[in-house]
């Protein structure tokens, strides 16, 4: 691949120069205005698919066999003039993932747009259920998000801007649900999600200063599941919050900035209960929730010498929830009955220094402390810590400024203890487990990154991380964690027009723990079971691009990838009841090819073979009490999609 | 084929048919002759996009591996902006690349003073059918610089200095001497970054495990486009953790899971205080993006009392007897407990508690 040519430039002007008669000096306005023109573009087409494919159509609108129009739009038009743009942007029109913009703009005045996005989710299993009385049938459980946005900015005079955001989005349709030990239930989805934020904001060479207001608000349509029999379901209430921020940033002298951000939000639960409560007394007809964060924030990044750069950061994030404690329930073992608010406080600093070595080597020390303090509940269903503290320090060598050989080394060890456990049920004989974001750990990690440019047409990238958590707990819980990947990419020119791109990467993720048998709760070392889990990740990516006319464009991908999870289970139970391990296979082959019939207009050819296989058991033989039953198919299908492209200055 | 193209086809010609290797030609220093014709072509011309280009597209035109008149198509070659750069607002003034003001030892002619990493070189999804238009650059092998990154870095900060960048500086990206020209395309009318669908390819350069990891079987929509990393994150600083948009990940999440924030009669403690704690966004192997398969993830926390320490296994049975499938099949935990996000059921019922209901 060529570099930065204007040395080569140089040298073909100099053969040019030895023609000067037969090359023109100039191009023609017409070439000219292709090359300098905002370019607008369309594509039409037609696509069919070969099979039903519920897992690689799962959000692209294409899960079924048949046909699918193929329709895109990318119109922009710009008056030099006066710098006013419009633009038009339509991307998967003919599919239930489309998504549209419009967009009108002076630049360095003002600008305002509106668009729309939809993104559907096909639930892969497919359900067979009697579900409301009917005969069994096939159920296929979607949902669908349709977004709308609205946008404006201001430039109310150099340096001060405006700027409003609102969306809205409606979540419709269905997802699994359940009850009791194997009730099949689907949860009725008919949500609205609405954002706003309103934002004014300063700049110039010395500080820059925003403030502003965030709001959102949620809406349910509906607030319960009513089942035939028993306790009915109750879904998620209405909320709303409300955030009010400033921010912004201070060049002290050249080489040393600060910046800042400070807000305070309040976030309200009021929805009215769907029943009234039944506890005695208790005569709310809604919680009256409502949770106050407040978020500050402050750095210093300096840059005394050349050489040397230092940071500091200081954050502290206190949410507090401030929802009234009520009696809801009959008081009982792990319960005092009452609502359970959670309010917790986090404070975090952050310290490093870099300094250059002669040998064009960076040297990074940092250390990071964190301290997170939680509210206690009188009774608590799981042992609880109501402070933690963290401290990482890290170590990193980079050098990252050479044309042909770059990378780091880094290393990174972190100490996590706290305050002392408060048992669950406030029962010190049956506190056994240290929950996982409780538990101290010692954490070290090692991460190793180059880039490499062997020789012109040919760059690598090898990326090595691996992990270790080791918890330090009391008597049960997780014990160790693992994690490493490899990653290696490579990118080849052939020559100016093939170029070879490939990828391949590698993961394992372990966790072991251990919990017991026993259900009253004392330790018992016989009744000791543990997991050792493991995920397995391996996966492969190969390209090639060329252009082999002047009117020619080629390529073909293939992806693939596996992942195994391993369910080491060091417990005794009958080989009946063993948990086999799971791979899921995933394969991708593309092809592509574009002919440029003439300079505005291409025809193209797609053709994508996709395909799905797992041994996953999760629903194998699995059977509900009213005799609904669930699958999760292995999939294969190919796409071919015929289109023609037109392009317009 | 554009005019710079045809040129150089021309020349190659023209060297191939005097008997002269065109390798040889092509990779050597031009001859003082060829050097004079190219020093000929200073004289002045008039600017094709930007005040003062004249001297840069003298030289330099769309045959570049990163292409310079295309900037025209862009918001930075909007002249009627009052605030559009120029080539040397970027580039600096380059006074001995333009004038060939080599030192003593110097073969080439000097690089202009300010040159930037191109960047890209991932290989984006094979899956996608949606459309990229033709103004996307492709990947390209990215060129390395020598310039200090926080040199490269000034003049977009210039006038990038604010709002959602008013982080940047003490930001992982910024500390980890990422160049804004690492990730973004300049130069071409539809920057990658800038679009949903490609965007991941780009963050994919460093971040290679997540791009892994969006392939598993459950996953958010990226590599279809229609969730983008910087849904989530603002690769620019933020003042939150991870770099994400809000500020926390609880926040981050609402976004778009806004029926999760509660709060609720019976909250479930993690999910008030961080989602990564149970689930990992970028991907799983574990429906619903879940870190580990229940019951062993809930073991993870709860005491063993009661049902909670059984053993997950494959016997019929679908209730939480130990090593059965109702312990281990479909929902697992959460073929009860359904609310396992909260529940606001009311009513003096055992099971709203333990979020059944």
């Amino acid at each position: 691949m060529s570099r930065h040519a204007p040395l080569r430039s140089a040298r073909w002007l100099a053969g040019a120069a030895l023609l000067a008669a037969a090359a023109p000096a100039l191009a023609d306005d017409e070439e000219i205005k292709q090359l300098t023109k905002p370019e607008s573009s369309a594509r039409l087409g037609l696509g069919y698919l070969s099979d039903d494919d519920r897992r690689s159509g799962q959000y692209t609108g294409m899960k079924d066999q048949g046909g699918y129009l193929l329709l895109d739009l990318d119109y922009l038009k710009r008056d030099d003039a006066t710098g006013t743009w419009t633009r038009f942007f339509g991307r998967n029109l003919g599919l239930d993932s489309r998504e549209l913009r419009g967009e009108y703009e002076r630049q360095g005045n003002w600008r305002g747009f509106i668009d729309f996005s939809q993104i559907p989710r096909n639930e892969p299993v497919i359900f067979n259920t009697g579900l409301n009385g009917t005969a069994l049938r096939d159920v296929e459980l979607d949902t669908r998000r349709d977004r709308v946005g609205l946008g404006f900015d201001k430039q109310l005079m150099p340096g001060l801007d405006f700027q409003a955001r609102y969306v809205t989005e409606d979540k419709t349709g269905a997802r699994l649900f359940g009850r009791g030990t194997a009730e099949f239930l689907t949860d009725p989805i008919d949500y609205r999600s609405q954002q706003l934020e309103a934002t004014l904001g300063y700049g110039n060479e010395k500080y820059q200063l925003q403030g502003g207001y965030y709001g959102t608000a949620f809406s349910n349509k509906n607030s319960v599941l009513d089942v035939a029999t028993g306790t009915d379901i109750a879904l998620p209430p209405d909320s709303e919050s409300h955030q009010l921020f400033v921010s912004g940033g201070y060049a002290f002298t050249p080489t040393t900035r600060g910046n800042f951000k400070a807000a305070y939000s309040q976030a309200k639960q009021n929805d009215a209960f769907f029943t009234a409560p039944t506890f005695p007394g208790n005569t709310q007809n809604n919680l009256n929730g409502r949770v106050d964060t407040t978020l500050l924030q402050a750095g210093v990044t300096s840059r005394p010498t050349r050489e040397l750069s230092l940071l500091g950061n200081v954050r502290y994030e206190d949410r507090d929830d401030k929802t009234p404690r009520v009696q809801f329930l009959t008081p009982s073992t792990g319960r005092d009955g009452f609502n359970t608010p959670f309010s917790r406080t986090s404070t975090t600093a952050k310290g490093e220094a870099a300094y250059m070595l002669p040998i064009d080597v960076r040297l990074i020390g940092g250390i990071d402390y964190e301290k997170r303090k939680r509210s206690v509940l009188t009774v608590r269903q799981a042992s609880w810590r109501e402070e933690n503290d963290e401290t990482t320090l890290r170590l990193e060598a980079r050098r990252s400024l050479s044309e042909t050989l770059n990378g780091s080394v880094a290393v990174l060890y972190g100490d996590r203890d706290g305050s002392s456990y408060l048992p669950a049920n406030n029962n010190a004989a049956i506190d056994l487990i240290d929950p996982v974001h409780f538990a101290d750990r010692k954490r070290s990690k090692v991460r190793m990154s180059m880039d490499w440019t062997p020789v012109e047409a040919l760059s690598l990238q090898f990326l090595v991380d691996v992990a270790r958590d080791r918890y330090d707990t009391r008597q049960l819980g997780p014990d160790e964690g693992k994690a490493s990947s490899i990653a290696l990419d490579g990118n080849y020119a052939l020559t100016d027009a093939w170029q070879l791109l490939g990828w391949m990467s590698f993961d394992d993720n372990r966790i072991d723990q251990a919990t017991q048998t026993g259900a009253n709760g004392t330790l018992v070392p016989a009744q000791t079971w543990r997991a050792n889990l493991r995920n397995k990740g391996q996966a492969y990516g190969l390209g090639v691009r060329g252009k082999p006319t002047g009117v020619l464009d080629v390529g073909a991908d293939l992806q693939y990838g596996k992942d195994s999870n391993d369910y080491n289970l060091n417990a005794v139970l009958p080989p009946a009841a063993l948990l086999p391990d799971i791979d899921t296979k995933r394969t991708t082959v593309r092809l592509y090819g574009q002919y440029a019939m003439q300079k505005n207009l291409s025809v193209r050819l797609d053709v994508i073979h996709d395909r799905f296989k797992t041994n996953d058991w999760t629903w194998t033989n699995w059977v509900y009490n009213d005799g609904s039953t669930a699958r999760n198919p292995n999939t294969s299908s190919t796409f071919l999609g015929v289109s023609v492209i037109y392009r317009m200055w | 084929m554009n005019t710079a193209i045809r040129n150089r086809l021309m020349a190659w010609l023209v060297f191939t048919a005097l008997g002269i290797p065109a390798g040889a030609a092509l990779a050597a220093d031009p001859p003082p002759k060829a050097e004079a014709a190219a020093n000929a072509a200073s004289a002045p011309r008039p600017d094709m996009v930007l005040k003062g280009d004249a001297v840069c597209t003298r030289c330099h035109d769309e045959s570049e591996p990163y292409p310079v008149l295309s900037i025209a198509k862009t918001r930075h070659g909007t002249v009627a902006d009052t605030r559009t750069p120029t080539c040397t607002s970027c580039h600096g003034e380059s006074k001995r690349h333009v004038e060939n003001l080599r030192k003593e030892g110097e073969k080439d002619r000097p690089k202009p003073d300010r040159t930037f990493e191109g960047p890209l070189r991932g290989l984006g999804s094979a899956r996608g059918v949606a459309y990229v238009p033709p103004t996307t650059a492709p990947p390209v092998a990215g060129q390395r610089s020598t310039i200090p990154v926080a040199e490269r870095n000034a003049p977009c900060l210039t006038c990038h200095q604010g709002g959602k960048r008013v982080h940047w500086q003490g930001s992982t990206h910024e500390t980890r001497d990422v160049a804004c020209t690492s990730c973004h395309q300049v130069h071409v009318q539809h920057d990658r970054v800038r679009d949903r669908l490609t965007q991941s390819d780009v963050c994919f350069m460093c971040h290679k495990e997540q791009r892994a990891q969006i392939n598993r079987m459950s996953r958010h929509p990226i590599q279809e486009g229609k969730v983008g990393c910087s849904d989530c994150h603002n690769p620019h600083g933020t003042a939150g953790v991870k770099l994400l948009v809000r500020d926390s990940v609880v926040d981050t999440c609402y976004t778009c899971h806004m029926e999760k924030r509660g709060p609720f009669i019976f909250n479930h403690q993690p999910v008030t205080d961080d989602c990564t704690i149970c689930h990992n966004p970028h991907g799983s192997t574990v429906a619903n993006l879940l870190k580990s398969r229940p019951p062993f993830l809930c073991q993870q926390c709860h005491e063993p009392t009661s049902h909670r320490g059984a053993i997950p296994g494959l016997l019929p049975g679908t209730g939480n007897t130990p090593g059965t499938r109702g312990l281990t099949q479909a929902r697992t935990c959460l073929n009860c407990h359904t609310n396992i996000h909260g529940g606001n059921n009311p009513l003096n019922n055992a099971e709203s508690r333990s979020l059944r209901r």
